[in-house]
């Protein structure tokens, strides 16, 4: 359950960014929802390229 | 699919390539009070410029308040050298005549729509889709083994070129998963777009325009301005999205078919039809979009990632690009492991080759 538990959350938040964007219009809600399916890709180039270089 | 996430990246910014390419006119800018023109008046400038030819649609983009664009074909259904015309919906003077049915952005929808091969490519296509989804699956269930002794996201850039790339697979592949699964399962629906939009006419078309089965098509035609206003009459809070002209797939031809859309992300994909006598301008039945029609319209914009303007736009290419480099460390890694068995396989065929020769 470990190993699932980031792909999990990530999987949540995208799902809500792209549900959201479809729903709701624009204002905060659209923000919100833009910056939940944006997290992931975040994660995903602080960890390829930052995570070892601010670690070392 | 690899071609398809290829194909699929200029199409998110199909209008702003379209844009730069010239294929497509702003009207020009005039204060917002400018009345608009009638829609007989639209009508006769695109009709003047091909007065054989006969009026299929009328249509503009959801973001679109100033222009119509007009497709004339050869015949009311023909789908073959259709001339488009747009025109400035609040002077009715011509602004241009796009072509739809030729240049980049048509041969890129084309490759990522059906193949140029039309339904069976469509088809074809949604089974790729479904592959992808199986394949997907299947990297979830193999991802637990692969990642028992890592920690999430980490890549072992400093071991062998192999290693790293299996792990840029995973990572990748497991954080774009829940957005591939959507584009692909969208992908999917809207491979059978063909098909459920002819079970639409069949189920809800042919039972909305029975009462006029078997009578003669009229021979003089109401004003298009009057059918629109009686349709804005019956959905005021709607607001035209496109006009389907009689004889067309989406109408009779006794009625105009005019297509009325909401004006959220959501209600601006679901079109509701209002049939408008063309012979008298008066309206003859409105029905809600079935279920299949409505997931098929929804399905759109989560494969298309055109609903939240241009930061979904990028985000999408940016999600399209992890796809790439997924699909891609996949078959390198596939490609590789072949060729590490091959030389295995090759001694095993020359062993029980030896072995049947003697």
């Amino acid at each position: 359950m470990q190993i699932f538990m980031w792909p999990i959350v990530l999987g949540v938040l995208t799902m809500i960014g792209l549900v959201m964007t479809l729903l709701l219009e624009t204002g905060w809600f659209e923000l919100v929802s833009i910056s939940a399916l944006a997290l992931p890709v975040i994660v995903m180039i602080y960890t390829y390229y930052f995570r070892d270089v601010i670690r070392h | 699919m690899l071609l398809l996430c290829l194909t699929g990246m200029p199409l998110i910014f199909g209008h702003e390539i379209n844009h730069l390419l010239g294929n497509e006119v702003d009207p020009p800018v005039m204060s917002n009070n400018t009345p608009q023109a009638s829609m007989d008046k639209v009508l006769a400038s695109a009709k003047a410029l091909y007065p054989s030819r006969v009026v299929q649609f009328v249509f503009r983009d959801m973001d679109e308040n100033n222009s119509w664009t007009v497709s004339l074909g050869k015949t009311a259904t023909s789908e073959d050298d259709t001339k488009f015309v747009k025109v400035d919906s609040r002077t009715a003077k011509v602004l241009q005549e796009p072509k739809f049915n030729e240049g980049f952005m048509y041969v890129m929808f084309k490759l990522h729509v059906d193949l140029f091969a039309g339904l069976p490519g469509m088809l074809f296509l949604g089974l790729m889709g479904v592959l992808l989804v199986v394949a997907i699956i299947s990297g979830v269930v193999l991802y637990a083994p692969f990642m028992r002794k890592l920690e999430f996201g980490e890549i072992r850039k400093d071991r062998a070129p192999k290693l790293k790339r299996l792990d840029t697979h995973n990572f990748l592949g497991v954080v774009t998963l829940i957005w591939a699964l959507v584009v692909g399962t969208t992908g999917i629906i809207n491979a059978w777009a063909d098909l459920v939009i002819k079970y639409w006419q069949f189920d809800q078309m042919s039972a909305m325009t029975a009462p006029y089965k078997g009578l003669p098509p009229p021979t003089q035609f109401a004003s298009l301005q009057a059918s629109v206003k009686a349709a804005q009459a019956r959905e005021p809070d709607m607001r035209l999205g496109f006009i389907a002209f009689p004889g067309t797939d989406f109408s009779s031809p006794h009625h105009y078919g005019m297509f009325m859309r909401g004006d959220s992300p959501i209600t601006s994909r679901l079109f509701k039809p209002v049939l408008i006598d063309a012979q008298t301008a008066k309206l003859t039945d409105s029905r809600e979009v079935p279920w299949y029609l409505a997931t098929l319209l929804i399905s759109q914009p989560l494969h298309f990632g055109d609903y939240g303007g241009m930061p979904l736009k990028i985000l999408w290419l940016v999600l399209d690009l992890f796809t790439i480099a997924v699909l891609w460390t996949g078959l390198v890694l596939w490609w590789k492991k072949r060729q590490h068995f091959q030389p295995e396989i090759q001694q095993r065929i020359a062993f029980d080759e030896a072995y049947v020769t003697r």
